[in-house]
């Protein structure tokens, strides 16, 4: 479990997230309860973040990886059926996910949306204002938002025409629309981050740069959890914790060192000794 | 482009149908009737000096041989004609109190404008000194005077396949505009066209209402470059029925560029349809962008007519409607020669108790390979009794082309909204972020900044998006 693997530094601390038991399913799944085992992807996350940490959660295809993100960041498609998720002592899964994004809550997402129509900078500070006043803390007028926006911009290496000139992901290349999500969250400063599959359809420039960014917004303060198919991300982005998902529970932890023995082992040896 | 054949011989053979009571008559609706009485002095007097008497005659026969559409027409299924057909009709009388015109000038347009009220020209308030010399940008009556054969030229390349109101304004041509941008020559200064309605309310004893045939004329020599803005505009205290029938014939030359963005800004009442006939030369390109966002019935046709190749043709609609208005528009793309492009982009916004209909086909002949053909239209409904027709039609005869066609209808993208909740916007913003941005994608294909900002903030008002107003 991965309470196990929690070094003795951090236990000090009051954890940031904390799921236990948790068990989802594809929303609106109108099947009968006998059906609802077949549509429940994740059967049982427990898992512990603490500030400060890094994880990594691997797996193969269709294990739930994706799936936990989403259920945590309060996406419609799926529903939690049952367990808790405690973040920063409130029950996470009775938030709406506005809610969850103000409280510091940050899925970067595999596929960004594109919103056309809708201009990325002025997104952004609808986005960044909606959080501040939620926190009681000071708004930001355009001009000020703009200086804010420029120096955030700097840790992607955002190109300004992709900001002021251009509408929400529309058009963006792929690599583009990973460093646009990482831009927002350099904007927001979530405490806990997800990053679904962040690294995928990306070139080693490109990687580096995103990663180079996720490091710098990673402080003592905040958490990253990474969901990930492949190691090479863990090059860039070095975790604390590595957890393997299959058919929707963590079949195993530990420390970075496990994300190489996955990729040079493959996932069977692990779903081998599962026991069935 | 050939200069129309001397208009007199045509005129010799033509006899002129008497308009005298026949026996038809019992059967002619309050509109034609009206139109009969009042529309065609012009016609009447046999008046030669403007060179369009026989255009008028054949459009006369053809009305009669046609008819108005009925509602088996295709093109035509959707919309209700009879309010209009039940109507009679007088030509409007000069325009008494006008709206303020200066608040609907586009700054950038300054030295580049013709100002209408009522369909008439407005000489005061007109101003065309920005233009270089050579372009011809002036109401009809004085082109038909001054630039006869330039004009007959373009008015005669379209008159063939017209719709009922089409050759109604052909046999009531009076009021209108031309524009003739010569050869090489690039207009850097955006043109504009102001069109202001104040009608009277119906009057006399058959209560009457006013109607507008209007001509648009656009040549475009070798190698130009125009942009164009029409607006029409009425008051919004106009409480009473009235008909504007627009017709624009736009002719492209080999490698002219047209941009025309036609935004209708009519009361509750008004009733405009427009029909556009495009001519594209080799490697010309001409765009159309139509916004409507009020009018009781709108109907805008174009149909589009690819003569050489290398040509690109790029429509574009958005509706963004309340109350009872209705906004049809009709496209036929006709890719009659190889090796040209086409794209169609339609999006509606409906409230209340609004329709719009896209009805659009793309043809492609036989001969047509290397066509590159697209359209799209996307239906916002915020009401239950909204109602968004969207009929994308294709008629392949070619082989090698590349065509494709889609249609949405439905509430904002459930994906978008998640992803705007996802950073903190409430479902109240992120929806009517939306809004604004599925809006916003057309108008920002508007070349002119000033009136992308008017319609940005008329849209805000119209949407009632006040918490984006004060964010954005």
């Amino acid at each position: 479990m991965p309470e196990d693997t929690t070094s003795q530094l951090t236990k000090d601390k009051t954890p940031l997230l904390s799921i236990s038991n948790l068990h989802a399913r594809v929303a609106n799944s109108s099947d009968t309860q006998d059906k609802a085992d077949v549509n429940e992807i994740l059967q049982g996350i427990n898992l512990t973040v603490y500030p400060g940490e890094i994880h990594a959660i691997m797996g193969p295809n269709g294990s739930g990886k994706s799936t936990l993100a989403k259920v945590l960041v309060g996406h419609p498609a799926f529903e939690a059926t049952e367990g808790a998720v405690v973040y920063q002592g409130r029950d996470l899964l009775s938030l709406d996910s506005h809610e969850r994004a103000r409280e510091g809550v940050f899925m970067a997402f595999q596929y960004p949306v594109e919103v056309p129509g809708v201009n990325n900078a002025s997104f952004l500070r609808l986005a960044y204002n909606a959080k501040q006043k939620h926190l009681g803390q000071d708004e930001l007028d355009p001009l000020e938002f703009a200086d804010y926006l420029a120096e955030k911009a700097k840790i992607v290496e955002m190109d300004p025409e992709l900001l002021n000139n251009r509408s929400v992901n529309a058009g963006f290349s792929g690599g583009e629309k990973k460093r646009n999500e990482i831009l927002q969250m350099a904007v927001l400063e979530p405490k806990l981050a997800f990053l679904d599959e962040t690294d995928s359809g990306l070139d080693i420039d490109a990687l580096r740069i995103v990663a180079n960014g996720v490091n710098q917004l990673h402080t003592q303060e905040n958490a990253v959890v990474l969901v990930t198919h492949y190691q090479r991300l863990l090059d860039y982005i070095v975790p604390d914790y590595v957890h393997v998902l299959a058919d929707g529970k963590i079949i195993k932890s530990g420390g970075k060192e496990l994300a190489l023995e996955l990729e040079e082992k493959g996932y069977d040896w692990l779903l081998e000794t599962q026991p069935a | 482009m050939s200069v129309m054949a001397p208009v007199q011989n045509k005129l010799a053979s033509k006899s002129i149908k008497p308009l005298t009571p026949t026996a038809g008559e019992a059967a002619r609706t309050p509109f034609e009737q009206s139109f009969r009485n009042h529309f065609l002095e012009t016609l009447l007097s046999n008046d030669e000096s403007t060179g369009i008497c026989a255009l008028r005659h054949q459009a006369l026969s053809a009305f009669e041989a046609q008819g108005f559409p009925t509602r088996k027409n295709e093109a035509w299924k959707y919309l209700a004609l009879s309010p209009l057909l039940n109507q009679a009709f007088i030509p409007f009388a000069p325009a008494a109190t006008l709206i303020q015109p200066e608040a609907y000038f586009l700054s950038e347009s300054d030295g580049a404008r013709l100002v209408f009220a009522n369909g008439r020209y407005q000489a005061a308030l007109s101003d065309t000194r920005a233009l270089p010399e050579g372009v011809i940008f002036c109401d009809l009556p004085s082109a038909l005077s001054v630039h006869q054969d330039l004009a007959a030229s373009v008015l005669d390349k379209n008159s063939k396949n017209d719709d009922a109101f089409a050759m109604l304004n052909t046999v009531g041509l009076e009021q209108g505009l031309l524009l003739h941008v010569p050869e090489n020559s690039v207009l850097q200064v955006p043109l504009q066209i102001l069109y202001l309605v104040d009608p009277q309310p119906a009057q006399s004893q058959d209560n009457a209402a006013e109607l507008a045939n209007f001509r648009m004329v656009f040549s475009l020599g070798k190698n130009s470059r125009a942009v164009v803005t029409v607006q029409t505009v009425s008051s919004e205290t106009v409480s009473s029925l009235y008909f504007n029938n627009f017709v624009h014939d736009i002719v492209a030359a080999e490698s002219a560029h047209l941009n025309l963005s036609w935004i209708q800004l009519e009361a509750p009442t008004a009733w405009q349809f427009s029909n556009a006939r495009v001519h594209l030369e080799e490697a010309s390109q001409v765009t159309i962008n139509h916004v409507d966002l009020g009018a009781a019935v709108a109907r805008h046709s174009v149909v589009v007519k690819f003569a050489a190749e290398k040509a690109h043709c790029e429509l574009n609609g958005l509706n963004v409607l309340k109350g009872k208005s209705e906004v049809y528009q009709n496209v036929v793309m006709d890719h009659a020669m190889p090796n040209n492009t086409s794209e169609q982009f339609y999006k509606s916004i409906l409230d209340d108790q609004t329709r719009s209909e896209f009805n659009g086909t793309v043809k492609v002949a036989l001969n047509a390979n290397g066509t590159d053909s697209h359209q799209l239209t996307k239906n916002l409904l915020l009401s239950e009794d909204a109602r968004a027709f969207a009929r994308p039609q294709l008629q392949i005869l070619a082989d090698d082309v590349k065509c494709n066609h889609g249609a949405t209808v439905g509430q904002l993208e459930p994906s978008q909204l998640f992803y705007l909740k996802s950073r903190g916007l409430d479902p109240e913003l992120a929806e009517s972020l939306l809004m604004y941005g599925f809006a916003e994608e057309m108008i920002e294909k508007l070349p002119v900044a000033s009136l992308r900002k008017y319609l940005d903030e008329r849209l805000l008002s119209q949407l009632k998006q006040s918490q984006i107003v004060t964010n954005l």
